[in-house]
């Protein structure tokens, strides 16, 4: 009845199944399984390891049957060397070993990394896409960088198809001048109306309402509005319909079909049906150096599209190591501190207010307020005398009398009085050295034991000077006294300018503030001031160097292990030392930098970054003499040699490290 | 005809167009000074269709929506037998203003007008002989122009007017009743017209 015919239709059902799921799913198995991936190589491995020297499979041992019908071998034997006998040799099968590293060099305080992408034919399909997504690995942070998509022409033309019909959808999608009714009514009238609009349509410049209207006042914007209004609801309605359709495709295509033109994306390429070969894609990606960056590991993932489905995630590849070797390393930590500068010689100056008898020149000390007077200078000179700082170089003793009286006598009266001070504060100052001196000298140690060193007190000039009647000071008295005026100031000026002092004081008798200058300034003016020249003790130069750290000199080592050179550069460079060379070279200064080592202490760091700066300059002959000079003083420059490419491309070229190994 | 009814027509038609070239000439002088007018001249193309009836109009704009026109029409011709043509002749002058809702010269327009006429029907198609003269009346328009240029337009336009003729004979039979007033069609029109710019 009915059961033949199922079982018939079960078994056909059945095999169509089977032969369906058949087809692709070989190569995907194998893709999913991870035998099948994307390689990463170094850039300058072989592209095709088949391609390298192969190594026959050598059989060594014999079996041969002996003499008596025992089985006996055959084989290779040396002579052990210590013990005499014979052994049997192996010979190893060679086998081809592919570095999974390389050594790269900071520079500039960027990083080159360069690898190759390699795509074998096994993982490609014309119907598919393959997003390869390199992954960085620095410092325990995974970082993907820009991916590389290898496309399949059924693929590709699947996705111009969807970019076509996209495109379709947004030209048809009308803007507001489509939507216009009569847009060549619209056009003449601006070519009639509107003449200066008309004639700037193609412009792109923006055209406000104001500046044109036609003849009658017509603004653009009205005509504008009155010939739109032609626009059907229904029309605008499509026209919505038809853009929020077009931004959803939009949306839809950048998320499931990646253009070569996307911001994520490094490079689409096309791979044909008939390309059989090893696909390789040179990566290259520049990074910033970071300070404790030893190095860099980079993997490979990535995914395989179908249409807009991902059918597998392809098995990560092997890591690939990059070995960060920087010339900041070389730097000589060390510190500087502060200078200042420190004057060696120093003044001080006071004012005494010392009273004389009218007509005298004697010094009274019981006179008003001469007794404070002169203990306050016996102290400042005793404090001087004694000061552990400074040394007193000498005095100068200056006095002066008020203008009150004849000239003449008060030049005499002003000279007395400085000499009567003088003669005071000398002998004073000898007493005082004399008692000084008799004190010096005397230490007691534990033991009670009085030792006396011979302690030089050396005797201190005191000068006098005499001014006479000190005009000059009652001048800058009267301009900064505060109760004449400005008109009364202007005055005394003008008398001031007579010659003779004397007549110049008949006539300030007669001014109105006479008095109050009596009373007021003439006291100051009969001061005594005292001048004092100190020296700083046992001091020789000028600049001395204090416990401060230079933080600028520290700040620029920090940015020098950051490999900030610029940084480094603007901070060191004031110091010209060897961090400040190192610094001058990661900014590629290197004459600069060559100048400052010339001044430097050989060293064979100093050699090798000589090597260094002639390799980059082009003299050969002098860097790689540089470079030997180096090695021959520490070894470990013949490894540091290969790190940096400018010396490693010498060592290929000459073939210089091949007697130290 | 005769040379000398060539002439007199030609003469005739000539102090015609002398009273319309006054009127355009008067308006065309106000317009030059302003540049605030636009001129336009039109000339009715189903006119010449029938039967040669030859036609100028001129307007001035003055305003957003404002024009003023003069029109003249003259049918002097005479067909057929020199004895005994047929005619329908007529001659009319008319002058109004037009109201344009959104611009002058584009789309849409109402019209209204004063006349003078004239006209003389013999011998067509069975209909009797009128001879009328001075038709003072006036007149309602409207049309809508279509841009076709910068410096064209086409109009299509229709008119109805109402004429108060001081003398109406029909079929030479003197009227006693006078002057007549008629309501008729006054024209439909397809211009072509051409704005100064």
């Amino acid at each position: 009845m009915c059961s033949s015919k199922n079982t018939a239709g079960l078994a056909i059902a059945l095999l169509a199944l089977l032969i369906l799921s058949c087809g692709p799913s070989k190569k995907l198995r194998s893709i999913k399984e991870g035998q099948t991936r994307v390689n990463i190589v170094g850039q300058d491995a072989p592209s095709n390891l088949e391609s390298a020297p192969k190594y026959e499979i050598m059989k060594d041992t014999l079996k041969v049957i002996g003499e008596n019908g025992e089985d006996l071998f055959l084989m290779k034997a040396q002579k052990d060397e210590q013990t005499g006998e014979m052994v049997a040799s192996e010979v190893l099968d060679a086998s081809i070993i592919v570095a999974r590293f390389r050594h790269i060099a900071e520079r500039r305080g960027k990083l080159d990394i360069k690898f190759q992408i390699q795509v074998p034919e096994a993982i490609r399909d014309s119907k598919w896409q393959l997003r390869i997504v390199p992954k960085m690995v620095m410092k325990g942070d995974t970082l993907p960088l820009h991916e590389v998509l290898i496309t399949g022409e059924k693929y590709n033309k699947e996705r111009m198809r969807k970019y076509e019909l996209y495109n379709n959808l947004l030209a048809s999608i009308l803007d507001d001048y489509d939507l216009i009714g009569r847009k060549r009514e619209i056009e003449f009238f601006f070519e009639r109306n509107l003449p200066e609009i008309y004639s700037m349509r193609l412009d792109s410049a923006y055209v406000t309402d104001d500046i044109y209207t036609t003849m009658y006042d017509v603004t653009q914007k009205e005509v504008i509005e009155h010939y739109g209004l032609d626009i059907s609801k229904s029309r605008q309605r499509a026209n919505n319909r038809r853009r929020n359709k077009a931004d959803k495709m939009q949306q839809d295509l950048t998320a499931k079909y990646p253009l070569g033109t996307d911001s994520h994306v490094r490079l689409d390429t096309l791979v044909n049906d008939d390309n059989h070969a090893l696909v390789n894609y040179d990566y290259l990606e520049t990074i910033d150096a970071v300070k404790g960056l030893r190095n860099v590991k980079m993997l490979l993932t990535g995914s395989i599209y179908e249409a807009d489905k991902k059918l597998a995630t392809i098995a990560p590849s092997e890591p690939y190591t990059f070995y960060i070797s920087t010339l900041a390393g070389f730097y000589q930590p060390r510190e500087r501190y502060m200078k200042k500068v420190v004057w060696r010689s120093k003044a001080a100056n006071t004012v005494l207010d010392i009273r004389f008898a009218s007509g005298q020149t004697e010094l009274d000390e019981g006179l008003g307020n001469n007794a404070h007077e002169l203990s306050y200078i016996r102290q400042t000179m005793s404090s001087l005398l004694q000061n552990v700082e400074y040394d007193l170089d000498s005095v100068i003793i200056q006095a002066g009398a008020s203008p009150e009286g004849a000239c003449q006598l008060n030049e005499r009266l002003s000279a007395g009085r400085a000499n009567a001070m003088q003669n005071y504060v000398d002998n004073y100052t000898r007493k005082m050295l004399d008692s000084l001196q008799l004190a010096a000298g005397f230490s007691v140690d534990e033991k009670g034991n009085i030792t006396q060193e011979r302690v030089e007190y050396v005797h201190v000039p005191i000068l006098s000077r005499s001014v006479g009647e000190d005009w000059d000071a009652l001048d800058a008295l009267v301009e900064a006294d505060t109760s004449l005026t400005s008109a009364q100031k202007a005055g005394y000026l003008s008398i001031r300018k007579t010659k003779d002092p004397d007549a110049r004081e008949a006539q300030m008798k007669k001014e109105a503030y006479y008095t109050h200058m009596r009373d007021s300034l003439y006291p100051a003016l009969r001061r005594v001031q005292f001048e004092f020249f100190l020296h700083r003790k046992g001091m020789v130069k000028d600049t001395i160097q204090t416990t401060e750290i230079d933080t600028v000199y520290r700040n620029g080592l920090k940015a020098l292990d950051n490999m900030d050179y610029t940084e480094a550069v603007r901070l060191l460079e004031p110091y010209k030392d060897f961090n400040t060379a190192l610094a001058f070279m990661g900014v590629d200064r290197n004459h600069a930098a060559a100048e400052i080592l010339t001044g430097e202490p050989e060293s064979a760091e100093v050699d090798y970054l000589f090597a260094i700066i002639w390799s980059r300059l082009g003299d050969e002959q002098k860097a790689v003499q540089y470079y030997l000079n180096a090695c021959r003083q520490d070894h470990n420059f013949v490894h540091r040699g290969n790190l940096d490419p400018e010396i490693s491309t010498l060592i290929k070229m000459y073939n210089l490290n091949q007697d130290q190994f | 005809m005769q040379a000398k009814q060539y002439a007199y027509l030609f003469l005739k038609f000539i102090v015609f167009m002398k009273r319309l070239l006054v009127v355009l000439s008067f308006l065309l002088v106000t317009a030059l000074p302003g540049r605030a007018q636009i001129v336009a001249v039109q000339t009715n193309l189903l006119d010449y269709a029938a039967l040669g009836t030859l036609n100028l109009q001129a307007q001035v704009s003055f305003a957003q929506n404002y024009s003023v026109f003069v029109d003249g029409r003259i049918n002097p011709w005479k067909f057929g037998n020199p004895e005994d043509p047929t005619q329908l002749a007529h001659k009319k002058l008319s002058a109004g203003l037009r109201f344009w809702p959104w611009y002058v010269y584009s789309g849409w327009w109402v019209g209204a007008s004063v006349q003078w006429s004239d006209f003389t029907r013999r011998k067509f198609f069975k209909l009797p002989d009128v001879v009328a003269k001075n038709g003072v009346g006036g007149a309602l328009s409207f049309g809508y122009s279509f841009m076709l240029h910068k410096n064209l337009n086409l109009d299509l336009g229709a008119g109805i007017c109402v004429t108060r003729y001081s003398s109406y004979v029909v079929n030479n039979i003197p009227d006693d009743k006078g002057s007549q007033t008629f309501v008729e069609p006054d024209f439909l029109s397809v211009s072509l017209v051409y704005v100064f710019k």
